[in-house]
């Protein structure tokens, strides 16, 4: 119990002030090759994973409740703003995993982050691809064909996973960056500002669509800036009807 | 990533500082000459809502946490056995106090409980496998509330904040800090948060009438434990009796020591006390068993089901010890194994994989018309076993033994 603990401590302090993957700068997207999306597709859109505080002098992140809740709320409606005006049919997780089992669900959430995170980290890199994924050129990642069991009986097609973090500069740390920089010219990184977006297929579990951007842009706690980081977030969304096509019913 | 890690240690951990809140529920009586030791439990104000922009941020965190335990795929779902430990927390520290809590079991084999600030208490079930009786539980939760009371969580938090920036302020003044200084410093704070809540936790035992001796007799049984690991794995179990720079938590002895004039006058384990926890965990006493034999630690192992045993004969815990023998499989393991099967199948009770232990060390002690027995014997019991296709070809027609 303990020794796990004082590693994770010393880890924490030791790495504080970097920046966690700073080599990824600029958004990337992909797509799985040869998508064909099926017609009036429903979505369901997963709960997103949103915080949003401050870093601290020393660099620890500081939760802010009143900022967090500001971002749910705007990034919310900047992203139901998105699906409307794309035609996207879409239900929220809360209201249509009702009857699913909790625990699975949240097993699945997990394996979404370690697989979006895999492929934030090697395929967006081709130099740091993995063996198996060296030859291929597409994306080819998939959360596994057990992912139906989460939306038995509700007809979706897709889930859409979101994720933002934000961490804002404190008047300490941004007087800390100035101070290195002028005594030392040292670089203190001021801010986190990243997020990522996927696509899962309810049916093949294959991760169809994902969309990172380590240095994200627009405040999600003032409501335009959230509408500027919710279509960062969903930059190349591969249901996006390319124009108004005539609508289902 | 990692300072989601950070926090996350920083809620679960509940560090420390002498906050002055401790002061106004200490000892009323004027001069107290016997050491500030003696803690008494004050008014429960209620912690409703948090206060600040420091504590909003933890619980909004803690919230978001909160939901992860909940729907948490180690969870374990017992609402009978959620009741009980919820049942002992209110006992130990009153209800008014206790609505204030929830309580989430988790499947982890380790010893562990935490509270989150926002009141979620997350329970292993390698700490329910371990506290021998309902007091001992009692002690352990009561420890964790008086985290909350206390609101050690905040404390840790602006205190390692506290201390990190004073180490970039430092540095940039050309002051040879160690940022190394600074976490040596918490960890003592820390400590000291632990010291606190190990007190409080004794007033709460005190006035809820549970024996006051119950934290100071686990800590013995944990250490006795933790001996057994230390030397079974070669290394010096001396070591684990003091506090060292790096610790979180004060050295076991410290703390059995430190606790032992807090108990008061009501002293013992009670055997309705042991009885009424092992009932509670009856259903799930297998899977912790076998999570407990999972951990590849031999001596720790033994030690536990032994003393476990000596609290409360149980035949469970002869067939577990028997099974740990038997899989390490020196000969005289085979031996020991073989007596304590016996022993456990003497009592009423015993599992029928206790047979197959049985017969099994049997086989291969070369005892080999008593061994077939005890396998026809499992098998008789168990017909749908997960190993009956490779067993029941080697019993034949070996009638069972008569136990």
């Amino acid at each position: 119990m303990r020794g796990g603990i004082i590693i994770g401590f010393a880890t924490v302090f030791l790495l504080a002030a970097t920046p966690a993957t700073a080599q990824l700068g600029t958004t990337k997207t992909a797509t799985i090759p040869g998508f064909e999306p099926r017609p009036g597709a429903t979505v369901i859109f997963m709960r997103p994973n949103i915080r949003v505080g401050e870093v601290s002098t020393g660099g620890l992140f500081e939760p802010d409740r009143e900022w967090t809740e500001q971002a749910r709320r705007n990034l919310g409606a900047a992203l139901a703003a998105e699906k409307a005006a794309m035609g996207l049919r879409t239900v929220d997780e809360e209201e249509v995993l009702i009857g699913a089992d909790p625990a699975l669900i949240d097993q699945y959430r997990h394996l979404f982050r370690a697989v979006a995170t895999a492929v934030m980290e090697y395929q967006f890199f081709p130099g740091n691809r993995l063996p198996t994924k060296k030859r291929d050129k597409g994306l080819a990642y998939s959360l596994g064909p057990g992912i139906a069991r989460i939306a038995e009986g509700t007809g979706a097609d897709y889930a859409l996973f979101v994720t933002t973090e934000d961490h804002y500069a404190s008047g300490g740390r941004k007087a800390a960056a100035i101070a290195a920089a002028v005594l030392f010219g040292a670089y203190v990184p001021t801010g986190t500002h990243q997020g990522y977006a996927g696509l899962v297929d309810l049916k093949t579990g294959d991760l169809v669509w994902i969309n990172a951007d380590l240095q994200m842009g627009g405040d999600p706690r003032e409501p335009d800036g959230a509408r500027k980081r919710a279509g960062q977030l969903l930059a190349g969304f591969p249901l996006a009807a390319p124009a108004p096509a005539p609508q289902r019913p | 990533m990692i300072r989601r890690a950070a926090l996350g240690l920083l809620l679960a951990l509940a560090p420390v500082c002498p906050m002055p809140a401790a002061a106004a529920v200490e000892e009323s009586r004027p001069a107290p000459e016997a050491a500030p030791e003696i803690v008494v439990v004050g008014p429960w104000q209620g912690i409703p809502r948090p206060v600040g922009r420091d504590e909003e941020g933890l619980w909004a965190e803690a919230d978001e946490m909160e939901r992860r335990i909940a729907s948490s795929a180690r969870r374990l779902k017992d609402k009978a056995l959620e009741a009980h430990v919820r049942g002992v927390l209110c006992r130990t520290v009153g209800d008014e106090r206790c609505r204030d809590v929830r309580v989430y079991l988790m499947r982890v084999p380790l010893f562990n409980a935490t509270m989150l600030p926002n009141g979620a208490m997350e329970v292993w079930t390698g700490l329910l496998f371990r506290t021998a009786s309902d007091d001992e539980l009692a002690a352990v939760l009561g420890h964790e509330f008086a985290h909350f009371e206390r609101r050690h969580s905040l404390a840790g938090y602006q205190r390692a904040r506290r201390n990190t920036d004073a180490a970039v302020w430092l540095s940039m003044l050309g002051v040879p800090v160690v940022p190394e200084m600074f976490i040596i410093g918490w960890f003592g704070f820390s400590r000291e948060q632990e010291r606190e809540a190990d007190l409080l936790g004794a007033a709460y035992l005190r006035q809820s009438g549970w024996p006051g001796d119950a934290a100071a007799r686990l800590w013995q049984r944990l250490i006795g434990e933790a001996r057994a690991t230390a030397t079974g794995r070669g290394r010096n179990p001396d070591r684990l009796l003091k506090s060292g720079i790096f610790d979180t938590h004060p050295g076991m002895r410290e703390r059995a020591t430190y606790l032992a004039p807090a108990a008061g006058a009501n002293q013992g384990i009670r055997p309705e006390s042991v009885v009424s926890l092992r009932t509670a965990l009856r259903p799930h006493w297998g899977d912790l068993l076998s999570d407990q034999l999972g951990r590849n630690d031999f001596s720790g192992t033994d030690f536990i089901l032994e003393q476990l045993n000596a609290i409360l004969p149980d035949p469970d815990l002869l067939y577990a010890r028997g099974e740990l023998y038997r899989r390490r499989g020196h000969p005289r393991d085979l031996e020991t194994a073989a007596t304590l099967f016996t022993a456990a199948l003497a009592m009423p009770g015993a599992r029928p994989e206790t047979a197959r232990g049985l017969g099994l060390v049997e086989l291969r002690m070369g005892k080999r018309e008593s061994g077939l027995c005890h396998l026809a014997a499992y098998l008789g019991a168990r017909p749908d076993a997960p190993d009956a296709a490779v067993l029941a070809p080697l019993v034949k027609d070996m009638p069972p033994c008569q136990p």
